[in-house]
């Protein structure tokens, strides 16, 4: 069967970006590192990161018989993990996760709605949903919670019914914010909180905030919408663009005016900085990632020029897990730093928790993303905690570990000598 | 078809099938376009069917059947060969060993270590490291190619100056024959003289004459000591002839890397790591004890004074070193970003004979108005001429790929070889009479008694 016009049609939606599957030298350095690429049920070139690749690029130097609309063809993108682990490796550079974003994007484009499910529409409006349960809790948590409607959601939306997904919080990061009376400082900062800090876990950015105040800043936090990396992953461009525009528009004064915009979540600090401008050419995008600091970033800079203390705490052994979105930041190195600053003996865990976002929660994805937690499961100490700034990397290893897992500015802040707790 | 091949039918699926279970055998597009091709840039060929087999038993029973019906077989570890090794050009079988990737046995008391075929390189040697046991050779894609591979390309890296190639540590092999025999050849003996080496024949054979599906490697202890200098030179003949005097002083480097300006106007374009814009860029490092890394580096550098050094970097700790090997480490990232289809060559010629070959290999290029950088291990005499090419400018690549004809030509002329550690495969075959002369016929009288079919790995190292 020939599918010229159909390729013809897929190419054009994916863009320019098309030049880069033609860079690749199919050399494989990517497998190497990529998690879904080393497990054993992967053992079929299809499912690697290569494997990916060289599709994408039959498709480009049209040759061979793939059809880009096929369901098989968007099952084996759809099993890349979005990691980025593979980024940093490429000989010639090539931005695999963005390209195969990419592809997911011209392959909805043609297919539309129909080919989601309705656990992808939620996760593309986790704004929503997350306000929605905020504001019902606890009553949504019960409901949540409840097996048979697990069960249901299963059937219905494709999310595991084994998935945990984080409970919400009553009273919203927000509301707690415009509650407090705020104390005008010369040092200004602008925090992006997105979603899970606002409504599943406020005790986060209450951290945040106590941590910047400390150091002297006043804290901004103005209207904001979920960053929506779900929506950039899914290939759903349209919507992230749109949320993008969205948080842009909010933050670029601000950046212009040469204030900082801080964030406390990775997928955060990525999207602002890199995810927003793959997928919007505006200055706007640019001006803002600019500004953008991660707070692991902000806080070294503040210990290293003497604003910031630890207290004297007992030297305490930590297990920090490495997550990928931190590896491709190169925030790693920051947060190590930060950790032994504040007395903690850390031991690093490189491999991947298999959660990737929401991806591993998902019930096709479910099996595979366990299979990628064992190795992970048998490099954490049982008697320790495990540190790691990813919300979905915490959900991850909470669900296939018995860790007790905990994000670092919490343990961090646990540590700051006079710190006024909010 | 090829003539002399059959054609692929479903009673051979069928077959595949019953022999390795049908999870273990693939007809779909995705993975026959996936295997259709290496890293070498070159034509797409489709195999007729993929097959990951499981044991020894299932590989011995695919090729008597094979041979039987006389269908290619392509054995494939990671696919990252450079020269077209496993590109199934007369479609057929191809082996992936994926599923043969186990550590039988670390005979750490022996220095020893049994493989599968589809262990990784970099994989090998992590579970090694507890026993302060390392198999050295080092190639560039250790994070991904496998013993298997390596040893049917007598693949070699960073370290062969030293440490010697892949076939050095090659001491047995299981190998199923074309017609379905398993044989095990040499021993866990450190030496022998007990008639023809057939492992060594193996070695190096890519895939022409059998399937090995067990390897027993002879390793090395990992060095108490390393120490490592970077030196910048105004000259590439300075460069070499620093070389030359280093290696023939008795200190032996366990690395002698060199880079060329093009390439490090590369590496500083792709990673802005600063490096110094000169002629050429030298690494060296020693292994070994305390005191005798101490002493070698400081006779290399004296040597590396001697001969016009313009600059000189020692490493003070590992996190210094991390930094000297970075220049070196991107040399290959930065060539690959600076054309869409790099070209990248693996002459290797006498120690004495580098100048003249790097200095042929600009002429070359400047004739054929190509692009191109050098880097290398030049401790060893292998150099690596990268042309920048791109497949979709035809005129471009006919340039290039007649320079880089010419360069290898004029290596084998100076009593070099066409390929150090890239093997031969589909690129390199128009090179094996001038280099080989008569001695090409007695391997392919080689090749036909142990293959009388020829179904192994047709169409590479030679045409029959």
């Amino acid at each position: 069967m020939n599918h010229a016009a159909d390729r013809k049609l897929f190419l054009a939606d994916l863009g320019p970006i098309t030049s880069y599957a033609k860079r690749c030298i199919r050399c494989g350095f990517c497998n190497a590192v990529c998690a879904e690429s080393n497990i054993s049920s992967s053992f079929r070139e299809s499912r690697t990161s290569r494997g990916r690749m060289i599709l994408v690029q039959s498709l480009v130097e049209d040759i061979g018989e793939i059809d880009p609309y096929s369901a098989d063809f968007k099952k084996l993108i759809d099993l890349c993990l979005s990691c980025r682990r593979c980024v940093s490796v490429c000989p010639p550079g090539i931005p695999i996760p963005d390209l195969i974003s990419h592809a997911r994007y011209a392959y909805l484009k043609q297919k539309r709605w129909n080919a989601l499910t309705l656990g992808h529409r939620i996760y593309a409006d986790y704004g929503t949903f997350d306000r929605l349960g905020s504001a019902t809790a606890p009553v949504s948590n019960w409901i949540m919670e409840r097996h048979v409607v697990k069960r249901l959601m299963e059937w219905a939306t494709h999310i595991d019914a084994r998935t945990h997904l984080p409970p919400f919080h009553r009273q919203s990061f927000e509301s707690w914010f415009k509650s407090r009376p705020s104390t005008p400082r010369k040092k200004k900062i602008v925090y992006f909180v997105d979603s899970y800090a606002n409504y599943n876990y406020p005790l986060l950015a209450k951290t945040v905030v106590a941590l910047l105040e400390h150091v002297g800043y006043e804290v901004i936090v103005p209207p904001q919408r979920e960053s929506g990396m779900p929506s950039l992953e899914f290939g759903l461009f349209d919507k992230a663009r749109s949320l993008a525009r969205y948080n842009l528009g909010q933050l670029v004064g601000y950046a212009r005016d040469g204030t900082r915009i801080v964030c406390s979540s990775l997928a955060a600090s990525y999207l602002l900085r890199e995810g927003y401008r793959m997928i919007l050419d505006e200055p706007e995008a640019s001006a803002v990632s600019e500004a953008v600091v991660d707070m692991t970033e902000l806080l070294l800079k503040e210990y290293e020029t003497g604003a910031l203390h630890f207290n004297n705490q007992a030297s305490r052994r930590v297990d920090y897990h490495c997550c990928c979105l931190s590896k491709a930041m190169s925030l790693v190195p920051v947060t190590t730093k930060l950790l032994k600053a504040a007395g903690l003996v850390v031991r690093q865990i490189d491999e991947c928790c298999g959660g990737a976002g929401v991806w591993g929660t998902f019930k096709e994805n479910f099996e595979i993303s366990g299979e990628i937690a064992q190795k992970l499961r048998e490099k954490i100490s049982t008697d320790t905690t495990v540190l790691t700034e990813s919300e979905t990397c915490k959900m991850q290893i909470e669900l296939h570990t018995d860790a007790t897992v905990r994000f670092p500015l919490e343990v961090l802040a646990g540590r700051v000598s006079d710190l006024q707790s909010s | 078809m090829a003539e002399g091949f059959s054609r692929f039918e479903n009673r051979d699926l069928e077959f595949l099938r019953r022999a390795v279970g049908e999870a273990n055998v693939s007809v779909e597009e995705s993975e026959l376009l996936i295997h259709a091709i290496d890293s070498f840039p070159s034509e797409w060929v489709k195999p007729d069917v993929v097959v990951w087999p499981e044991n020894t038993e299932q590989v011995s029973t695919i090729l008597r059947y094979a041979n039987e019906r006389k269908l290619p077989i392509v054995p494939r570890g990671a696919g990252s060969s450079l020269a077209g090794n496993v590109l199934p050009v007369q479609h057929g079988i191809v082996l992936n060993f994926r599923k043969m990737s186990s550590i039988l046995k670390i005979l750490d008391r022996d220095l020893q270590v049994v493989v599968q075929p589809g262990v990784v390189y970099d994989q090998l040697n992590l579970k090694l490291q507890p026993y302060n046991l390392v198999f050295p050779p080092d190639p560039g894609s250790s994070s991904v190619c496998t013993i298997g591979g390596m040893v049917a390309n007598n693949a070699s890296g960073m370290g062969a100056v030293k440490y010697g190639v892949t076939r050095d540590y090659v001491l047995k092999l299981e190998v199923v024959l074309p017609n379905g025999q398993v044989i095990r050849s040499g021993s866990n003996a450190i030496k022998s003289s007990t008639g023809y080496d057939l492992v060594r024949l193996f070695v190096g054979s890519e895939g022409t004459l059998g399937v090995i599906t067990e390897i027993t490697l002879r390793l090395r202890t990992l060095p108490m000591a390393m120490r490592t200098a970077v030196a910048y030179f105004d000259s590439v003949s300075a460069t070499t002839e620093a070389v030359s005097e280093i290696v023939r002083s008795g200190i032996i480097p366990s690395a002698l890397e060199f880079l060329d300006r093009e390439t490090i106007l590369a590496v500083n374009r792709n990673e802005g790591l600063g490096l110094k814009e000169t002629a050429a860029m030298l690494l060296t490092e020693f292994h070994g004890t305390e005191d005798s890394t101490a002493h070698e580096l400081e006779s290399a550098l004296s040597i590396l004074r001697k001969h016009g050094a313009v600059e000189l970097h020692t490493a003070k700790d590992p996190d210094e070193r991390k930094r000297l090997w970075a220049g070196r480490k991107g040399a290959y990232p930065a060539l690959a970003r600076s054309a869409p289809n790099p070209i990248i060559g693996d002459v290797v010629v006498p120690i004495s004979k580098i100048t003249e070959i790097v200095t042929f290999a600009y002429e070359t290029a400047a004739k054929f108005e190509v692009k191109l950088a050098c880097f290398g291990h030049s401790g060893d005499g292998n150099v690596h001429p990268v042309v920048m090419a791109d497949r979709s400018d035809k005129e471009l690549w006919k340039r290039a790929t007649r320079a880089v004809e010419e360069i290898v030509t004029y290596a084998i002329s100076l009593g070099g070889v066409a390929s150090g550690e890239h093997g031969i495969g589909v690129e390199k075959k128009r090179f094996m009479q001038i280099e080989h002369g008569e001695s090409l016929e007695l391997m392919k009288s080689i090749k036909r008694l142990v293959d009388p079919n020829c179904i192994m790995n047709p169409g590479k190292i030679f045409d029959l």
